[in-house]
Protein backbone atom coordinates (compact mmCIF):
# COMPACT_ATOMS: atom_id res chain seq x y z
CA UNK A 1 0.00 0.00 0.00
CA UNK A 2 1.24 3.54 -1.44
CA UNK A 3 0.69 5.97 1.31
CA UNK A 4 1.17 10.15 0.29
CA UNK A 5 0.88 12.12 3.57
CA UNK A 6 1.02 16.04 3.63
CA UNK A 7 2.58 16.01 0.53
CA UNK A 8 4.27 19.66 -0.25
CA UNK A 9 6.61 20.20 -3.39
CA UNK A 10 7.17 23.50 -5.43
CA UNK A 11 9.98 24.25 -8.39
CA UNK A 12 10.57 27.61 -7.96
CA UNK A 13 10.09 29.06 -4.11
CA UNK A 14 8.62 32.62 -5.42
CA UNK A 15 6.00 30.66 -7.51
CA UNK A 16 3.24 28.68 -6.42
CA UNK A 17 3.67 25.28 -4.85
CA UNK A 18 2.82 22.55 -7.35
CA UNK A 19 1.50 20.33 -4.33
CA UNK A 20 0.26 21.72 -0.76
CA UNK A 21 -0.63 19.24 1.04
CA UNK A 22 -1.46 15.91 -0.84
CA UNK A 23 -2.55 13.29 1.05
CA UNK A 24 -3.90 10.19 -0.67
CA UNK A 25 -3.51 6.36 -0.03
CA UNK A 26 -3.29 3.67 -3.20
CA UNK A 27 -4.88 0.84 -1.90
CA UNK A 28 -4.55 -2.93 -3.66
CA UNK A 29 -6.76 -4.22 -5.93
CA UNK A 30 -7.66 -0.60 -7.88
CA UNK A 31 -6.73 0.76 -11.33
CA UNK A 32 -6.33 4.41 -10.50
CA UNK A 33 -7.25 7.29 -12.99
CA UNK A 34 -5.08 10.30 -12.36
CA UNK A 35 -6.46 13.29 -14.06
CA UNK A 36 -5.82 16.64 -14.36
CA UNK A 37 -4.44 19.59 -16.82
CA UNK A 38 -0.94 19.93 -18.51
CA UNK A 39 1.71 20.74 -16.08
CA UNK A 40 -0.68 20.20 -13.13
CA UNK A 41 2.05 17.73 -11.57
CA UNK A 42 0.49 14.53 -12.71
CA UNK A 43 3.91 13.41 -13.88
CA UNK A 44 5.47 14.83 -11.11
CA UNK A 45 3.56 13.18 -8.87
CA UNK A 46 4.10 9.68 -10.33
CA UNK A 47 7.65 10.55 -10.26
CA UNK A 48 7.35 10.97 -6.69
CA UNK A 49 5.72 7.86 -5.68
CA UNK A 50 8.65 5.88 -7.10
CA UNK A 51 11.35 7.70 -5.32
CA UNK A 52 12.29 9.55 -8.84
CA UNK A 53 11.71 13.05 -7.27
CA UNK A 54 11.37 13.91 -3.65
CA UNK A 55 8.94 15.76 -1.75
CA UNK A 56 9.70 19.09 0.06
CA UNK A 57 7.67 18.04 2.98
CA UNK A 58 5.68 15.19 3.54
CA UNK A 59 6.48 11.89 2.71
CA UNK A 60 5.46 8.97 0.22
CA UNK A 61 6.03 5.75 1.77
CA UNK A 62 5.47 1.96 0.30
CA UNK A 63 4.13 -0.88 2.60
CA UNK A 64 6.14 1.55 5.62
CA UNK A 65 9.30 2.31 3.87
CA UNK A 66 10.02 5.94 2.49
CA UNK A 67 10.58 5.65 -1.88
CA UNK A 68 12.65 8.19 -1.41
CA UNK A 69 15.27 6.40 -0.71
CA UNK A 70 15.29 4.18 -3.70
CA UNK A 71 16.20 0.77 -2.06
CA UNK A 72 15.81 -2.26 -4.07
CA UNK A 73 13.28 -4.18 -1.75
CA UNK A 74 10.92 -0.71 -2.83
CA UNK A 75 11.80 -0.84 -6.47
CA UNK A 76 11.05 -3.82 -7.01
CA UNK A 77 7.63 -3.61 -5.65
CA UNK A 78 6.92 -0.19 -8.42
CA UNK A 79 7.03 -0.29 -12.29
CA UNK A 80 6.84 2.77 -13.86
CA UNK A 81 5.81 3.33 -17.98
CA UNK A 82 7.39 6.59 -18.35
CA UNK A 83 5.66 8.80 -21.05
CA UNK A 84 9.10 9.01 -23.13
CA UNK A 85 11.94 6.19 -23.18
CA UNK A 86 14.09 4.66 -25.05
CA UNK A 87 14.88 0.73 -24.73
CA UNK A 88 18.27 -0.57 -25.54
CA UNK A 89 19.36 -1.97 -29.09
CA UNK A 90 18.57 -5.55 -27.60
CA UNK A 91 16.63 -8.29 -28.77
CA UNK A 92 12.64 -8.77 -26.20
CA UNK A 93 14.31 -11.58 -25.10
CA UNK A 94 17.29 -10.47 -24.26
CA UNK A 95 15.39 -7.41 -22.47
CA UNK A 96 13.46 -10.02 -20.97
CA UNK A 97 16.18 -11.96 -19.44
CA UNK A 98 17.88 -9.30 -18.54
CA UNK A 99 15.42 -7.05 -16.58
CA UNK A 100 13.02 -9.44 -15.21
CA UNK A 101 15.78 -10.87 -12.84
CA UNK A 102 15.01 -7.52 -10.72
CA UNK A 103 11.26 -8.44 -10.12
CA UNK A 104 10.77 -11.58 -8.06
CA UNK A 105 7.24 -12.65 -9.00
CA UNK A 106 7.74 -11.75 -12.60
CA UNK A 107 5.84 -14.50 -15.33
CA UNK A 108 7.20 -14.90 -18.66
CA UNK A 109 3.81 -16.57 -19.49
CA UNK A 110 2.36 -13.51 -19.27
CA UNK A 111 4.43 -11.48 -20.95
CA UNK A 112 3.51 -13.79 -24.14
CA UNK A 113 0.35 -13.54 -23.43
CA UNK A 114 0.48 -9.89 -23.63
CA UNK A 115 2.75 -9.41 -26.48
CA UNK A 116 -0.51 -11.38 -28.45
CA UNK A 117 -2.78 -9.76 -27.30
CA UNK A 118 -1.05 -6.39 -28.19
CA UNK A 119 -0.70 -8.40 -31.61
CA UNK A 120 3.21 -7.72 -30.98
CA UNK A 121 5.81 -10.20 -32.46
CA UNK A 122 9.39 -10.40 -30.47
CA UNK A 123 11.52 -8.40 -32.37
CA UNK A 124 15.53 -8.68 -32.63
CA UNK A 125 16.38 -4.74 -31.84
CA UNK A 126 13.62 -2.64 -29.67
CA UNK A 127 15.68 0.36 -30.26
CA UNK A 128 13.99 0.08 -33.36
CA UNK A 129 10.39 0.24 -32.90
CA UNK A 130 8.19 3.21 -32.83
CA UNK A 131 7.38 4.71 -29.77
CA UNK A 132 3.78 3.41 -30.12
CA UNK A 133 5.19 -0.39 -30.22
CA UNK A 134 7.79 0.57 -27.63
CA UNK A 135 5.30 1.73 -25.50
CA UNK A 136 3.28 -1.77 -25.91
CA UNK A 137 6.45 -3.67 -24.86
CA UNK A 138 7.24 -1.74 -22.10
CA UNK A 139 3.07 -2.02 -20.52
CA UNK A 140 3.16 -5.89 -21.57
CA UNK A 141 6.62 -6.15 -19.76
CA UNK A 142 5.36 -3.86 -16.33
CA UNK A 143 2.15 -6.23 -16.01
CA UNK A 144 4.00 -9.33 -16.28
CA UNK A 145 6.58 -8.09 -13.55
CA UNK A 146 3.05 -8.47 -11.15
CA UNK A 147 4.51 -5.46 -9.09
CA UNK A 148 2.08 -4.38 -6.52
CA UNK A 149 1.96 -1.19 -7.67
CA UNK A 150 2.07 -0.29 -11.39
CA UNK A 151 2.61 3.33 -12.38
CA UNK A 152 1.77 4.84 -15.55
CA UNK A 153 2.38 8.13 -17.22
CA UNK A 154 0.20 8.78 -20.80
CA UNK A 155 0.40 5.07 -21.59
CA UNK A 156 -1.68 5.56 -24.72
CA UNK A 157 0.28 8.55 -26.31
CA UNK A 158 1.49 6.95 -29.16
CA UNK A 159 -0.32 4.22 -29.61
CA UNK A 160 -3.14 4.01 -32.70
CA UNK A 161 -6.72 3.54 -31.95
CA UNK A 162 -6.52 -0.59 -32.37
CA UNK A 163 -3.71 -0.44 -29.59
CA UNK A 164 -5.70 1.64 -27.16
CA UNK A 165 -8.60 -0.80 -27.14
CA UNK A 166 -5.66 -3.88 -26.57
CA UNK A 167 -4.13 -1.13 -24.17
CA UNK A 168 -7.83 -1.69 -21.87
CA UNK A 169 -8.07 -5.64 -22.65
CA UNK A 170 -4.08 -6.32 -21.43
CA UNK A 171 -5.01 -4.08 -18.25
CA UNK A 172 -8.31 -5.67 -17.57
CA UNK A 173 -6.31 -9.35 -17.59
CA UNK A 174 -3.15 -8.17 -15.65
CA UNK A 175 -5.54 -6.62 -13.01
CA UNK A 176 -5.49 -8.37 -9.72
CA UNK A 177 -6.56 -8.33 -5.73
CA UNK A 178 -2.47 -7.91 -4.93
CA UNK A 179 -1.99 -5.04 -7.89
CA UNK A 180 -2.60 -1.43 -7.76
CA UNK A 181 -2.14 0.52 -10.98
CA UNK A 182 -1.88 4.05 -11.24
CA UNK A 183 -2.50 5.18 -14.66
CA UNK A 184 -1.81 9.51 -15.30
CA UNK A 185 -3.72 10.74 -18.75
CA UNK A 186 -5.29 13.85 -19.71
CA UNK A 187 -6.88 11.52 -22.62
CA UNK A 188 -10.09 10.64 -20.17
CA UNK A 189 -11.81 8.60 -23.21
CA UNK A 190 -8.70 6.17 -23.23
CA UNK A 191 -9.98 5.16 -19.45
CA UNK A 192 -13.34 4.64 -19.99
CA UNK A 193 -14.77 1.53 -18.47
CA UNK A 194 -11.02 0.60 -16.58
CA UNK A 195 -10.78 2.82 -13.71
CA UNK A 196 -11.75 2.02 -10.29
CA UNK A 197 -10.90 5.47 -8.74
CA UNK A 198 -11.04 8.79 -9.87
CA UNK A 199 -7.95 11.30 -8.64
CA UNK A 200 -8.12 14.79 -10.39
CA UNK A 201 -5.04 17.05 -9.37
CA UNK A 202 -6.11 20.81 -9.32
CA UNK A 203 -5.00 24.00 -7.66
CA UNK A 204 -2.14 22.32 -5.93
CA UNK A 205 -4.52 19.67 -4.24
CA UNK A 206 -6.59 16.49 -4.79
CA UNK A 207 -9.98 18.13 -6.09
CA UNK A 208 -11.51 14.70 -6.41
CA UNK A 209 -10.31 11.35 -4.81
CA UNK A 210 -13.04 8.80 -5.08
CA UNK A 211 -14.04 4.99 -6.36
CA UNK A 212 -16.17 5.25 -9.65
CA UNK A 213 -19.39 3.78 -7.64
CA UNK A 214 -19.63 6.41 -5.35
CA UNK A 215 -19.04 8.88 -7.79
CA UNK A 216 -22.18 7.51 -9.79
CA UNK A 217 -24.04 7.19 -6.66
CA UNK A 218 -24.10 11.09 -6.01
CA UNK A 219 -23.97 12.05 -9.63
CA UNK A 220 -26.35 11.23 -13.00
CA UNK A 221 -24.75 11.34 -16.02
CA UNK A 222 -27.24 11.69 -19.19
CA UNK A 223 -26.62 11.34 -22.58
CA UNK A 224 -28.74 12.65 -25.85
CA UNK A 225 -30.94 13.67 -23.45
CA UNK A 226 -33.71 16.55 -24.20
CA UNK A 227 -33.89 20.36 -22.87
CA UNK A 228 -36.38 18.84 -20.66
CA UNK A 229 -34.42 16.10 -19.20
CA UNK A 230 -31.04 18.42 -18.21
CA UNK A 231 -33.61 20.76 -16.10
CA UNK A 232 -31.27 21.58 -12.76
CA UNK A 233 -28.21 19.66 -14.68
CA UNK A 234 -24.94 20.49 -12.51
CA UNK A 235 -23.21 20.73 -16.00
CA UNK A 236 -24.55 20.42 -19.48
CA UNK A 237 -23.21 20.62 -22.98
CA UNK A 238 -24.79 20.70 -25.74
CA UNK A 239 -23.89 17.77 -28.69
CA UNK A 240 -25.17 17.05 -32.10
CA UNK A 241 -26.94 14.12 -30.78
CA UNK A 242 -28.79 16.13 -27.93
CA UNK A 243 -27.62 17.26 -24.47
CA UNK A 244 -24.79 15.54 -22.44
CA UNK A 245 -25.20 16.90 -18.60
CA UNK A 246 -24.47 15.85 -15.35
CA UNK A 247 -27.42 15.43 -12.94
CA UNK A 248 -27.79 15.25 -9.04
CA UNK A 249 -28.20 11.63 -8.31
CA UNK A 250 -31.10 11.64 -6.07
CA UNK A 251 -33.64 8.74 -7.33
CA UNK A 252 -30.11 6.64 -6.71
CA UNK A 253 -30.41 5.20 -10.63
CA UNK A 254 -27.07 3.95 -12.03
CA UNK A 255 -25.79 5.20 -14.83
CA UNK A 256 -22.35 5.08 -16.77
CA UNK A 257 -19.75 7.53 -16.04
CA UNK A 258 -18.54 9.98 -18.33
CA UNK A 259 -15.03 10.51 -17.08
CA UNK A 260 -14.32 13.52 -19.52
CA UNK A 261 -17.53 15.21 -18.78
CA UNK A 262 -16.60 14.87 -14.77
CA UNK A 263 -13.30 15.88 -15.51
CA UNK A 264 -14.85 19.07 -17.35
CA UNK A 265 -16.88 19.63 -14.54
CA UNK A 266 -14.85 19.40 -11.87
CA UNK A 267 -12.05 21.62 -13.35
CA UNK A 268 -14.76 24.56 -14.16
CA UNK A 269 -16.41 24.38 -10.99
CA UNK A 270 -14.58 23.16 -8.16
CA UNK A 271 -16.13 24.46 -5.17
CA UNK A 272 -19.20 22.35 -6.23
CA UNK A 273 -17.68 19.44 -6.65
CA UNK A 274 -15.76 20.05 -2.91
CA UNK A 275 -19.72 20.40 -1.86
CA UNK A 276 -20.80 17.75 -3.27
CA UNK A 277 -18.12 15.15 -1.84
CA UNK A 278 -17.42 16.60 1.44
CA UNK A 279 -19.49 14.03 3.43
CA UNK A 280 -17.26 10.88 4.10
CA UNK A 281 -17.80 7.85 1.69
CA UNK A 282 -20.41 5.78 3.33
CA UNK B 1 14.79 -23.28 -16.68
CA UNK B 2 15.00 -19.86 -18.42
CA UNK B 3 16.41 -17.91 -15.54
CA UNK B 4 13.19 -15.15 -15.58
CA UNK B 5 11.10 -18.34 -14.89
CA UNK B 6 12.55 -19.18 -11.74
CA UNK B 7 10.54 -17.07 -9.62
CA UNK B 8 7.12 -17.97 -12.11
CA UNK B 9 5.50 -19.59 -9.31
CA UNK B 10 6.27 -17.32 -6.40
CA UNK B 11 2.97 -15.61 -5.46
CA UNK B 12 2.81 -12.12 -4.55
CA UNK B 13 3.23 -11.50 -1.04
CA UNK B 14 4.76 -14.84 -0.21
CA UNK B 15 7.98 -14.57 1.90
CA UNK B 16 11.35 -14.30 0.23
CA UNK B 17 15.23 -14.19 2.20
CA UNK B 18 15.78 -10.85 2.82
CA UNK B 19 18.51 -9.10 0.81
CA UNK B 20 20.43 -6.08 1.74
CA UNK B 21 19.57 -3.39 0.41
CA UNK B 22 23.37 -1.60 0.20
CA UNK B 23 25.00 -4.00 -1.47
CA UNK B 24 23.97 -7.62 -2.72
CA UNK B 25 26.50 -9.75 -4.67
CA UNK B 26 24.00 -11.22 -6.43
CA UNK B 27 21.71 -8.30 -7.27
CA UNK B 28 25.05 -6.56 -8.48
CA UNK B 29 26.05 -9.48 -10.85
CA UNK B 30 22.73 -9.42 -12.70
CA UNK B 31 23.01 -5.34 -12.31
CA UNK B 32 27.04 -6.11 -14.34
CA UNK B 33 24.90 -8.68 -16.60
CA UNK B 34 22.22 -6.18 -17.72
CA UNK B 35 24.45 -3.60 -18.41
CA UNK B 36 27.17 -5.66 -20.38
CA UNK B 37 24.08 -6.93 -22.69
CA UNK B 38 23.17 -3.34 -23.09
CA UNK B 39 26.47 -1.81 -23.84
CA UNK B 40 28.05 -4.87 -25.77
CA UNK B 41 27.01 -3.00 -29.26
CA UNK B 42 28.81 0.18 -28.43
CA UNK B 43 31.96 -2.07 -26.95
CA UNK B 44 32.40 -3.90 -30.05
CA UNK B 45 32.12 0.09 -31.91
CA UNK B 46 34.71 1.58 -29.40
CA UNK B 47 37.12 -1.40 -29.53
CA UNK B 48 37.12 -1.51 -33.18
CA UNK B 49 37.78 2.65 -33.59
CA UNK B 50 40.50 2.52 -30.39
CA UNK B 51 41.62 -0.42 -32.76
CA UNK B 52 41.67 1.43 -36.61
CA UNK B 53 42.97 4.91 -35.40
CA UNK B 54 45.74 2.66 -33.15
CA UNK B 55 46.49 0.95 -36.38
CA UNK B 56 47.14 4.13 -38.40
CA UNK B 57 49.41 5.89 -35.71
CA UNK B 58 51.41 2.82 -35.52
CA UNK B 59 51.85 2.77 -39.37
CA UNK B 60 53.18 6.46 -39.00
CA UNK B 61 55.19 6.11 -36.63
CA UNK B 62 56.74 2.80 -38.12
CA UNK B 63 60.79 2.25 -37.54
CA UNK B 64 62.90 -0.08 -39.64
CA UNK B 65 64.57 -1.59 -36.31
CA UNK B 66 62.02 -1.62 -33.56
CA UNK B 67 58.11 -2.93 -33.11
CA UNK B 68 56.48 1.04 -33.53
CA UNK B 69 55.13 0.33 -30.15
CA UNK B 70 58.52 0.51 -28.46
CA UNK B 71 58.90 4.25 -30.15
CA UNK B 72 58.59 7.03 -27.63
CA UNK B 73 56.25 8.71 -29.99
CA UNK B 74 53.65 5.96 -29.48
CA UNK B 75 54.29 5.10 -25.99
CA UNK B 76 53.34 8.90 -25.47
CA UNK B 77 49.92 8.72 -27.64
CA UNK B 78 49.45 5.67 -25.99
CA UNK B 79 48.98 6.75 -22.69
CA UNK B 80 47.80 10.11 -23.07
CA UNK B 81 45.13 7.85 -25.20
CA UNK B 82 44.41 6.07 -22.21
CA UNK B 83 44.05 8.92 -19.77
CA UNK B 84 41.48 10.63 -21.86
CA UNK B 85 39.73 7.69 -22.42
CA UNK B 86 39.11 6.59 -19.36
CA UNK B 87 37.95 10.31 -18.43
CA UNK B 88 35.61 9.75 -20.83
CA UNK B 89 34.41 6.66 -19.84
CA UNK B 90 34.06 8.07 -16.08
CA UNK B 91 31.99 10.96 -18.01
CA UNK B 92 30.10 8.16 -19.71
CA UNK B 93 27.92 7.81 -16.69
CA UNK B 94 26.15 11.27 -17.80
CA UNK B 95 24.69 9.55 -20.71
CA UNK B 96 22.96 7.17 -18.39
CA UNK B 97 21.23 9.57 -16.10
CA UNK B 98 21.65 12.66 -18.77
CA UNK B 99 18.32 12.74 -20.46
CA UNK B 100 15.23 12.64 -18.57
CA UNK B 101 13.80 9.20 -20.02
CA UNK B 102 17.19 7.27 -19.83
CA UNK B 103 17.42 8.84 -15.95
CA UNK B 104 13.76 7.44 -15.36
CA UNK B 105 15.23 4.04 -16.18
CA UNK B 106 18.52 4.03 -14.56
CA UNK B 107 17.07 5.00 -11.53
CA UNK B 108 14.50 2.59 -11.51
CA UNK B 109 16.07 -0.81 -12.05
CA UNK B 110 15.68 -1.97 -8.40
CA UNK B 111 19.69 -2.19 -7.53
CA UNK B 112 20.90 0.31 -4.98
CA UNK B 113 22.79 3.35 -5.59
CA UNK B 114 25.81 1.41 -4.29
CA UNK B 115 25.65 -1.25 -6.92
CA UNK B 116 24.66 1.21 -9.95
CA UNK B 117 27.89 3.52 -8.64
CA UNK B 118 30.16 0.28 -7.76
CA UNK B 119 29.10 -1.18 -11.54
CA UNK B 120 29.94 2.16 -13.27
CA UNK B 121 33.33 2.34 -11.56
CA UNK B 122 34.12 -1.07 -12.41
CA UNK B 123 33.58 -0.77 -15.78
CA UNK B 124 35.74 2.28 -16.08
CA UNK B 125 38.54 0.66 -14.11
CA UNK B 126 38.07 -2.83 -15.15
CA UNK B 127 36.57 -3.51 -18.34
CA UNK B 128 37.61 -0.05 -20.12
CA UNK B 129 40.98 -0.29 -19.41
CA UNK B 130 40.78 -4.12 -20.53
CA UNK B 131 39.31 -3.05 -23.82
CA UNK B 132 41.64 -0.04 -24.61
CA UNK B 133 44.74 -2.36 -23.85
CA UNK B 134 43.46 -5.26 -26.23
CA UNK B 135 42.46 -2.80 -28.93
CA UNK B 136 45.85 -1.57 -28.57
CA UNK B 137 47.39 -5.35 -29.26
CA UNK B 138 45.44 -5.54 -32.25
CA UNK B 139 46.64 -2.26 -33.26
CA UNK B 140 50.43 -3.52 -32.89
CA UNK B 141 50.09 -6.60 -34.76
CA UNK B 142 47.95 -5.26 -37.42
CA UNK B 143 50.11 -1.85 -37.75
CA UNK B 144 53.02 -4.77 -38.19
CA UNK B 145 51.44 -6.63 -40.39
CA UNK B 146 50.63 -3.50 -42.85
CA UNK B 147 54.16 -2.19 -42.36
CA UNK B 148 56.14 -4.88 -43.41
CA UNK B 149 53.60 -5.64 -46.48
CA UNK B 150 53.79 -1.91 -47.39
CA UNK B 151 57.73 -1.75 -46.96
CA UNK B 152 58.75 -5.22 -47.99
CA UNK B 153 59.95 -5.43 -44.29
CA UNK B 154 60.35 -8.17 -41.91
CA UNK B 155 57.44 -9.45 -39.69
CA UNK B 156 58.49 -7.85 -36.34
CA UNK B 157 55.49 -7.28 -34.01
CA UNK B 158 57.60 -7.36 -30.75
CA UNK B 159 55.92 -8.82 -27.97
CA UNK B 160 52.03 -7.76 -26.89
CA UNK B 161 52.30 -4.14 -25.23
CA UNK B 162 56.49 -4.36 -25.44
CA UNK B 163 58.03 -2.06 -23.40
CA UNK B 164 54.86 -0.02 -23.01
CA UNK B 165 55.28 0.42 -19.07
CA UNK B 166 59.01 1.35 -19.65
CA UNK B 167 57.76 4.92 -19.80
CA UNK B 168 56.58 4.44 -15.94
CA UNK B 169 60.53 3.49 -15.08
CA UNK B 170 62.06 6.86 -14.36
CA UNK B 171 60.62 9.77 -12.61
CA UNK B 172 57.20 8.04 -12.25
CA UNK B 173 56.13 4.74 -11.11
CA UNK B 174 53.74 2.05 -11.89
CA UNK B 175 51.99 3.03 -8.80
CA UNK B 176 51.46 6.19 -9.68
CA UNK B 177 49.74 5.08 -13.18
CA UNK B 178 47.31 3.11 -11.21
CA UNK B 179 46.63 6.17 -9.14
CA UNK B 180 46.49 8.90 -11.21
CA UNK B 181 43.70 6.59 -13.59
CA UNK B 182 41.62 6.32 -10.29
CA UNK B 183 41.59 9.80 -9.56
CA UNK B 184 40.82 10.62 -13.22
CA UNK B 185 38.21 8.58 -13.37
CA UNK B 186 36.62 8.84 -10.05
CA UNK B 187 36.75 12.95 -11.03
CA UNK B 188 34.76 12.52 -14.38
CA UNK B 189 32.74 10.55 -12.80
CA UNK B 190 31.53 13.10 -10.48
CA UNK B 191 31.63 15.66 -13.34
CA UNK B 192 29.10 12.97 -14.78
CA UNK B 193 27.45 13.82 -11.84
CA UNK B 194 27.11 17.41 -11.64
CA UNK B 195 26.68 18.53 -15.59
CA UNK B 196 25.20 15.60 -17.50
CA UNK B 197 25.09 17.66 -21.01
CA UNK B 198 29.19 18.49 -22.44
CA UNK B 199 30.20 16.85 -19.15
CA UNK B 200 34.00 15.52 -20.46
CA UNK B 201 34.47 19.26 -21.46
CA UNK B 202 33.25 21.16 -18.63
CA UNK B 203 34.69 18.77 -16.10
CA UNK B 204 38.22 19.44 -18.00
CA UNK B 205 36.82 22.93 -17.92
CA UNK B 206 36.48 23.19 -14.03
CA UNK B 207 40.22 21.59 -13.31
CA UNK B 208 41.53 24.10 -15.32
CA UNK B 209 39.88 27.05 -13.86
CA UNK B 210 40.59 25.07 -10.44
CA UNK B 211 44.02 25.25 -11.10
CA UNK B 212 43.94 28.83 -12.52
CA UNK B 213 42.42 29.26 -8.84
CA UNK B 214 44.87 27.52 -7.08
CA UNK B 215 47.91 29.42 -8.64
CA UNK B 216 46.27 32.83 -8.11
CA UNK B 217 45.46 31.91 -4.48
CA UNK B 218 49.18 31.00 -3.72
CA UNK B 219 50.21 34.10 -5.59
CA UNK B 220 48.44 36.19 -3.65
CA UNK B 221 48.25 34.70 0.00
CA UNK B 222 52.85 34.62 -0.48
CA UNK B 223 54.04 37.85 -0.36
CA UNK B 224 57.34 39.12 -1.77
CA UNK B 225 59.08 37.77 1.46
CA UNK B 226 57.44 34.87 0.95
CA UNK B 227 58.35 33.96 -2.68
CA UNK B 228 61.96 35.12 -1.84
CA UNK B 229 61.90 32.48 1.22
CA UNK B 230 60.89 29.80 -0.66
CA UNK B 231 63.08 30.48 -3.58
CA UNK B 232 65.99 30.28 -0.97
CA UNK B 233 64.95 27.27 0.56
CA UNK B 234 64.05 25.35 -2.66
CA UNK B 235 67.05 26.56 -5.07
CA UNK B 236 69.93 28.32 -2.47
CA UNK B 237 69.46 25.70 0.10
CA UNK B 238 70.28 22.93 -2.58
CA UNK B 239 66.61 21.36 -2.11
CA UNK B 240 66.40 19.68 -5.46
CA UNK B 241 70.14 17.98 -4.77
CA UNK B 242 69.24 16.47 -1.81
CA UNK B 243 65.24 15.88 -2.99
CA UNK B 244 64.32 12.11 -3.09
CA UNK B 245 61.85 11.80 -6.06
CA UNK B 246 60.53 8.45 -4.17
CA UNK B 247 59.16 10.75 -0.94
CA UNK B 248 57.90 13.68 -2.55
CA UNK B 249 56.12 10.67 -4.98
CA UNK B 250 54.62 8.73 -2.47
CA UNK B 251 53.31 11.78 -0.50
CA UNK B 252 51.33 12.41 -3.78
CA UNK B 253 50.13 9.55 -4.27
CA UNK B 254 48.68 9.18 -1.17
CA UNK B 255 47.17 12.63 -1.28
CA UNK B 256 45.95 11.60 -4.55
CA UNK B 257 44.47 8.41 -2.81
CA UNK B 258 42.66 10.55 -0.42
CA UNK B 259 41.20 13.13 -2.95
CA UNK B 260 40.10 9.85 -4.81
CA UNK B 261 37.94 9.00 -1.86
CA UNK B 262 37.18 11.99 -0.99
CA UNK B 263 35.80 12.80 -4.63
CA UNK B 264 34.11 9.31 -4.94
CA UNK B 265 31.98 9.97 -1.73
CA UNK B 266 30.79 13.14 -3.35
CA UNK B 267 29.88 11.43 -6.54
CA UNK B 268 28.26 8.71 -4.64
CA UNK B 269 26.19 11.19 -2.49
CA UNK B 270 25.18 12.96 -5.78
CA UNK B 271 23.72 9.72 -6.90
CA UNK B 272 21.86 8.87 -4.18
CA UNK B 273 20.11 12.32 -4.47
CA UNK B 274 19.98 12.34 -7.92
CA UNK B 275 16.23 13.25 -9.03
CA UNK B 276 14.45 14.15 -12.34
CA UNK B 277 14.12 17.24 -13.05
CA UNK B 278 10.48 17.82 -14.39
CA UNK B 279 11.25 21.24 -15.83
CA UNK B 280 14.55 20.07 -18.11
CA UNK B 281 13.52 17.48 -20.37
Amino acid sequence: MLQIENLEFSYHKKKAPIFSGINLTIQPGAVYGLLGKNGIGKSTLLYMMCGLMFPHRGRITLDGVEVRHRRPETLEKIFLVPEEFDLPAISVDAYVRRNSVFYPHFDRDQFNRYLADFELEETPNLGKTSMGQRKKYLVSFALATNTPLLLMDEPTNGMDIPSKSQFRKVIASGMNEQKSIVISTHQVRDLENMIDRIDILEGGGLLLDRDTADITSHLRFVKGAGEADIEGALYSISTIAGYSAILPNSTGEESQLDIEMLFNYAIEKPAEIKRIFANPVK
Amino acid sequence: MNECNVYTHIQPGSTRPTTSNIFSPKRFGRYCSKQIHEWKRGLCLQFFSLAGIYTILMVLFHSTENPSITTTGVQLLVWFGFFIYTAKSGSSLAEQIGGRSKRVLYLTVPASTAEKYIAHLLWTLILYPILFFAAIIVAQYTSEIISSTLRGESFNPGSPLQGLLSIWNGSYSLSSAIVWTINNIVTFTLGATLWQKNSFLKTIAALFLLGIATIFFYTVSLDKEGFESLFTYLVVGNYFDNFKGTNILWFINCFTMVESVVLGYIGYMRMKELEINETKR
